[in-house]
Order: structure tokens, then sequence, then C-alpha cells
């Protein structure tokens, strides 16, 4: 066996208190995709709001494994620091510069391996749990049997394993960088310099956002939206690259006026000088600010903007809902019913759609459509519509020839005759004539757009229709606040499932670097007491460090989110005349609340801890 | 003796000069040392802090660069070696003690001695690796980790370690600092003895006199310069010419 791998082994084993972060992280982030991946296998193809539902558990999966490098990478840094001595120590009886990284990165796959192995296993849990959770809210019909192919679990582990070695792949190159001299040194890393590649990294990351951001501005709402959802993430890999020189230098022009306070200028003192340990703790800070107030405000700016469109073109005075049968009165002028029909496009860009047949000339007086494109009289025969955001997806645009099969087994080649503007609470993405839907099995959805008959105003229209006693008869504004709240109801639902495992990811890390840093820190905290300072004084001091950096990470993540937001307001309000702008205030503050709870209790319990530990035994160690 | 001094010199330190910058200014840690050390001489180096012992110590095992001046181990010239080959001549021709946290503290201390023959991708003779913890009288300890030995059985093994690999020349850093002066003493003794026996070079710096007084020399460093030389001193003549540095 290598030295190198042997090696690698004892230190594990000798440092477990090291790793249990990096350990807790993967094999959780392993749990949640293989319990996503088991569960989508399991359940197969089953309807859109299946469907739906899995690609936001794939997504929320996603999330946890791009938190999860972040763990690894932080608390594998920290492992680094930790053990510069011993490293050098290392180098001094012999060992290249390869050997150093190579053992690093062995210490990586034996924690990564023990970790996906652990999370494949809690990973049929999860798929166990979530299957009864889809069939109690009534998604799946019934409780889906989990199935019992070992793939699913074989793939979630190797991503483990490769998140792993992505979040060691640093460190590996910073622990080879160790001179042998530092044997013979106490271990004084301040680390504010950063490797030539990192610079880079970053660099490019901020550089590719500020072009994303550019193209949320400019782009069409659609792009905007969807750009708006990335560019937090580039930003704070490129922030936490620099963040060795950024945030020392951002912390102390903050804190500049506490320089004279002596707890507190102690404190700011030790965040500047200790710029990777405070890149450490600011890293998972930034990154739930900044991607969750994004993700926050760019979903309710979209609700809003689904608001603006619908306020701009809903004609129809009265909206009849939740009946199958035309609501009658001699008031009615126009009724719209709405209606659905599923049909799937064939040929390479394959897929799924819910479609509804129109009359244009109709659905233009009771809904407004706008045509972006094309002719939407020419919506007869053989022909359909679709929306200006769905041309995206779809692969096909005006005048292309597309085939599609519907629910009843026909293959049916439809011409696109127009693209309307999107108006995603009025009607479907793809448009089809009244008779074709109907011909292929489309079904009333239970909603009706109506207009009045010459000479009735809107009140009587409601009375009348009401007094008829179809359905529920609703004013248009109270139709489109009933629909905002729903989509806002299914935006929280979606943000929770999202951000959940993020937070708890943040908290882990947050958790790990406090907790490694009072480890290191013992000797220091017992110098800080010999000259002088009370117990009091040196938590007060771990707190204030905490909060510093915290607060400088919540800056900047606040700074990200005020710019998304900014930017994305533009072309979510463009040529409407009303659009509501909805804050989503709570949600921002409990975001920060979090993050400052989790890093104040992170900060003070392991210094409380170590009080009632033994020191000497600790200063035999290292 | 004779034959001794005829061989070439184990370390020859020629003009080696060593200057930091910092934002304080420039600091001169070493001016210009001068010195050839004898292969099978026991050396010790003096003087008080800030003197530039230790950057003396690190310049001669290839652990820092000197600014100017020219550092031979061996025969082999440090400056034109890469860090690969430096690496080597430091796995293959030098061993290292110092003040404390010496060993790996993953490792047995039998793992410890083994690891340079190990990360050399040698396999270490079984019986080498508990030789050389045998004759440090360790032979009981081999199964112990770090955590689980003395002060003094630590130094022990890092000498057993630093022997094993048959190196020329030997470095310590106060190795004596951390341990009670009974302790010491048996270390001292135990670096003495390997010098005798087996024609070790080795090169200590302390501020012990009475550590000193076990060299075959001792070379005495003020403000970066060599200011003497004194041969076969007991420990109160070399404490002598300590007060007479640092007045």
């Amino acid at each position: 066996m290598p030295a190198t791998i042997r090696l690698g082994l004892a230190s594990v084993r000798e440092h477990r208190a090291l790793y249990a972060g990096s350990f807790v992280a993967v094999a959780l982030g392993v749990a949640l995709i293989a319990g996503v991946v088991l569960l989508t296998v399991s359940i197969g193809d089953q309807g859109a709001e299946v469907q739906d539902t899995l690609s936001l558990l794939g997504v929320m999966a996603g999330f946890a494994g791009f938190m999860a490098i972040f763990v690894v990478a932080s608390t594998f840094g920290f492992a680094v620091t930790a053990r510069r001595r011993e490293l050098g120590l290392l180098r001094l009886v012999g060992a290249t510069p390869r050997q150093v990284r190579r053992q690093v990165r062995v210490e990586a796959l034996v924690v990564a391996a023990l970790a996906a192995v652990t999370g494949a296993a809690l990973g049929r849990l999860v798929a166990l749990a979530l299957a009864v959770l889809l069939a109690a809210q009534g998604i799946t019909p019934d409780r889906a049997p989990v199935t019992w192919d070992l793939r699913p679990l074989a793939i979630s582990a190797g991503c483990g394993v490769v998140v792993a070695m992505l979040g060691a792949w640093a460190a590996s190159r910073r622990a080879a960088k160790v001179p042998p001299a530092q044997a013979l040194r106490e271990a004084t890393d301040t680390g504010r310099r950063i490797g030539v590649l990192r610079g880079v990294v970053g660099t490019l990351c901020l550089a590719g956002a500020a072009l994303m951001l550019v193209g949320i501005r400019a782009g069409d709402p659609v792009l905007a939206l969807m750009l708006s959802i990335f560019v937090p993430e580039l930003v704070v890999v490129g922030l936490v690259c620099w963040g060795p020189v950024l945030l020392p230098l951002l912390v102390r022009v903050l804190t500049a006026p506490l320089r004279e306070h002596p707890v507190l200028g102690l404190a700011r003192a030790n965040v500047g000088n200790q710029a990777r340990r405070t890149t450490s703790l600011a890293a998972p800070v930034l990154a739930i600010s900044a991607i969750a107030g994004s993700l926050i405000l760019s979903l309710s700016f979209a609700a809003d903007w689904d608001q603006g469109i619908t306020r701009q073109q809903l004609a129809a005075p009265v909206v009849v809902t939740d009946t199958l049968r035309a609501p009658n009165a001699p008031e009615v002028g126009v009724i719209d019913g709405t209606n659905a029909v599923s049909l799937a496009t064939t040929g390479e860009a394959g897929m799924d759609w819910t479609a509804e047949g129109i009359d244009p000339a109709t659905a233009v007086a009771t809904r407004g459509l706008r045509t972006h494109r094309g002719d939407l009289t020419r919506l007869t025969g053989r022909t359909m519509a679709i929306s200006r955001s769905a041309v995206f997806d779809a692969g096909f645009g005006l005048g292309s020839q597309v085939r599609v099969l519907f629910p009843d087994g026909t293959r049916v080649p439809l011409r696109v005759v127009a693209i309307v503007e999107d108006a995603a609470t009025l009607h479907e993405d793809v448009l089809l004539p009244t008779r074709l839907a109907r011909a292929h099995g489309a079904k009333p959805t239970g909603t009706w757009f109506v207009l009045p008959a010459p000479g009735v105003d809107a009140a009587e229209l409601h009375t009348a229709l009401r007094d008829e006693g179809t359905g529920d008869v609703l004013t248009a504004e109270q139709w489109i606040a009933r629909v905002d709240r729903a989509q806002r109801d299914q935006n929280q639902v979606g943000l929770i499932a999202i951000l959940g495992p993020t937070g708890l990811y943040a908290g882990i890390a947050i958790a790990n670097t406090l907790l490694m840093g009072s480890l290191q820190r013992r000797r220091e905290f017992t110098v800080t007491r010999l000259v002088g300072a009370t117990a009091a004084q040196v938590r007060r001091m771990v707190l204030a460090e905490s909060a510093m950096v915290a607060g400088a990470a919540l800056l900047l993540g606040s700074a990200v989110t005020a710019t998304v937001a900014l930017l994305l307001r533009a072309p979510m309000t463009a040529g409407l005349d009303d659009v509501p702008l909805t804050v989503p205030w709570a949600s921002l503050l409990a975001i920060a609340a979090a993050c400052a709870t989790v890093t104040v209790v992170a900060a003070v319990v392991p210094v409380v801890w170590l009080r009632g530990h033994p020191s000497a035994a600790a200063d035999h160690q290292q | 003796m004779s034959t001794a001094t005829l061989a070439p010199p184990a370390i020859v330190l020629d003009g080696v000069a060593r200057s930091y910058g910092s934002r304080a200014g420039r600091v001169d840690a070493l001016r210009g040392v001068t010195h050839a050390f004898a292969p099978g001489s026991f050396t010790a180096i003096m003087g008080p802090s800030g003197s530039g012992k230790s950057t003396l110590l690190q310049c001669a095992a290839g652990l820092d660069r000197p600014t100017s001046g020219r550092v031979l181990v061996a025969g082999h010239d440090l400056g034109l070696l890469s860090e690969a080959a430096l690496t080597r001549l430091r796995r293959d021709a030098m061993g290292f003690v110092f003040q404390a946290y010496n060993l790996l503290p993953a490792l047995t201390a039998y793992d410890n001695v083994a690891l340079p023959a190990r990360l050399a991708g040698r396999r270490p003779p079984r019986d080498e690796v508990a030789a050389a913890l045998t004759r440090v009288g360790l032979d009981t300890q081999q199964r112990r980790r770090p955590a689980e030995l003395s002060g003094g059985q630590q130094q022990r093994v890092a000498i057993a370690r630093a022997l094993v690999t048959r190196p020329q020349v030997v470095y310590a850093d106060e190795p004596t600092g951390a341990l009670d002066r009974t302790t010491g003493r048996q270390v001292l003794e135990l670096v003495r003895s390997t010098v005798d026996t087996e024609g070790l070079t080795v090169v200590m710096v302390t501020h012990d006199p009475v550590a000193a007084s076990y060299a075959d020399s001792v070379l005495f460093l003020a403000d970066g310069l060599l200011v003497g030389h004194l041969a076969r001193g007991t420990a109160t003549q070399i404490a002598a010419a300590m007060n007479e540095l640092e007045r």
C-alpha cells in the first residue's frame, strides 16, 4: 500500500472531528439525491403534476449538491489550515508536494466514500418518506412502491464522491504548497493571499455574472427570470474566491469606529488577520442570503408580472369558476370557457404540453389575447399558436410544421400560425382551434370569462349571474386576487422545498467552521485570558467576530439580491401599465434572522463547551 | 582524527546571507556566514534571540533559500536543486529533530519511524525500524501513538526516525527545549553516542550551555554574524562565553 494511502487512512481516523462536517454534508446530499432519483425511477411517467413535483425535487437535490461542494471545500480548507504544521513535518521527512496533495485527496476519498454509502442507505428512507408524502398530498393516487434497483443509489453515491473531490481539490493544492519549514514554526497562516487559479476562477465567475446581469436588463422577461436564478450562484462563487482579500477589508471598513473598543477592537483585528477563517464563515451566509434572497424576489416579481399581464389583458368584467356548465342569463353577451387537452410533440424535441382550444375572436374580446408575430385569425383547421416563452423550450417557431400526438392516439401535423404574448394566468402555452381540440378530447376546466350584452353594465351582469346560481361568480378584481394568491402559495411551497435543505447546509457549514475554529484557537483563548481578559470577554470577542463576519456577508448578500431585483424589475414591467410591486419582506427578514441566529449560536456554544474542558490535554496535541 | 579532517566537509556554508523584506523594512537575519562542518562532527550553534540561529539551521537544511551565498550538503549545491530534488536529498541524506511536535499524531511510533522509507516508495525493512526503536530504548512502545508517549519518548522516536535512513547529517533545533533535565540529558547522550559510533554529522541549535557541552564545538552567532568558536568547552565555559556575548 503506497505511503500516502496508508497515511490518508490513519489521518482520517485521527482527525475524525475535522471531517465530521464534510461527512454530514456529503451523506445528506447523497441521501437527498438518491431519494429523489429512486422515487423518480419508481413512479415513472404519471402525468404533468407528478412531473412538476419530481422536477421541483430535482432542483432541490441540485441545490443541495451545490451547497455540499461549499461545505466540503470549506471544511477541507479548514482542515488543511489547521494541520499546516503536520503537513510541513510530512514534507520535512521526505514527502514531495505531489505526495502531500495525494494524501489530502485520499482523505477526501475516504470521507466521501463512507459518507456516500451512508447517504445511499438513507436515500432509500428518503424515497419511502417522499412516496408517503406524495400520496398523502394526493399528488400520486396511492403510495408508490419504491424500487429495489441499486443503480440509482450507485449513481447518487458516485455524485457524492465527485462533489466531495471537487470540494477538496483546492484544499489539496494548498496543502501541497505548505513549505517544510512550516514544521518549525507556529501555525500562523493569515492566508490573505489567494492562488492564481482561485483568482482567475473568481474573476471569471464575476465577469460571467456581470454579463448575465446585462442580459437580465436587456433580455425578454422569461430569459431574465432564468438568468436571475443563476446569477447569484456565480456571484457567490466569485466573491468567495476573492473572499480572503475582500472580506477582511470590508469588515475593517465597516467596523472602523469600533477600533478603540477593548473587546470589539480585538475581535475586529482577529477577523482581519484570519482571512481564511473569515471566508469560511462568510461563505455559507453569503450563499444562503444571496441565493435565497434573489430567488424569493424573482419569484415574487414573476407573480407581479403575471398579475400585471392579467390586468392589462383581461377584458371580461366577470369570471365564473368551479362549474362545468356554462352560466346562462339574458345579461350575458360573450362567454368564453376554458378547456384543456394534453398533447405531446414528437421527434427530437419531444415534450408534453397542455393545450387549449380557443376561438380567436372570442378570446381576444374576453382575455385580450395579443399576437406577437403571425396571424391569430388563421387559427383554423390543422394549426396551432404558442406563447412567446414556450418558443424557448419548444424548439419550433412561427411557420414550423409540428407533429403532435393526442391522448386518443392520433398523430396530427400542425402548422404554427401565430406566436402570442405570454399570459400564463389567462391561457395555456399551446392554443388550438376549438374544433380540433374538442375532436381530440378537450374538456372544460371550469372557468368562464363573461362579457355583458350590449346595454348591460358589469354590476348588472354580476348580479344576474349570481342569481342564476351557476358556479362561483367573481368580479375580475376578485378573480385576479384569487389566482395571484394561489400562485404565491405554490411559490412558497417550492421555496421551502428548495431553500430548506440549502439552509440546513449553510447551518452545517457555519457550525462546522466555528467549532473547528474554536478548537484550533484554544491556546489563543488561553493567552487572551492570561493577559487579563475575563471568560465573558473572550465569549463576547468570539461573538463579535462572528457577528461582524455574518453582518458583512449579509450585506454582500443583500447587495446581490438588490442588484438582481432592480435589474429584473425592468423587463418584468416593460409594456405593461399596472404591475404591482410585492417585496416579501417577511421571507427576506426570516432568512437574515436565520443566518444571524445560526451564526451566533454556533459561535457561543463551542466556547462555553470548551470552558469545561481540560485545556492541558488540548495543548499536548496540535 | 586525521582521516576525518582530510575528508570533504559534510556541510559547507559559503558567505550565506538571508534578509527578509517586510512592510516595516528590511531585516538581515544572516549577514554572510562561512563555515565548513566536518563529517562526524557534533556542532552546537548558540546566540541570543534574533541572532539568526534558526535561519542558519534552515538555510543549512535547504528549508530556506539564502539571499546570497552557497550551501553544500554532502557535496550537493542546494541552490541548484529543484524542489523535488531537494526533497529527495532531504529524505536520503538529512534527518531532523526539533523541540516538540516532531511526530505525525495519526501514526504509531513504528509507522512514524517507517514513514521516510515509505515516502521514498520503499518497503521499510521491519528489523531495521525495530532496531532503530530498540536503540533509543523504545522496543516495547512501537504500537503507541504520540499522544500515548511522554515528551522524552516522543523525542526518542523522532531521533529513531532521523537515524533510520542512515543520513549523513542530522539537524536539531532545541531538541531538549521541552524536556526536563534528566530526560534531556538522556536524549543528548543518545545523540552523542550515535555521532561517536556511526560517524554522523550533527548540527544543533540550542540556548542551553549544558546541551551545548555535549557537542565537539560551539559556534556563537550575534546579529547574523559568526562571532566566536569554542572547541570542547564545558558547560561553565560555554555559559561564560554566552554571557560575554549578551553583554
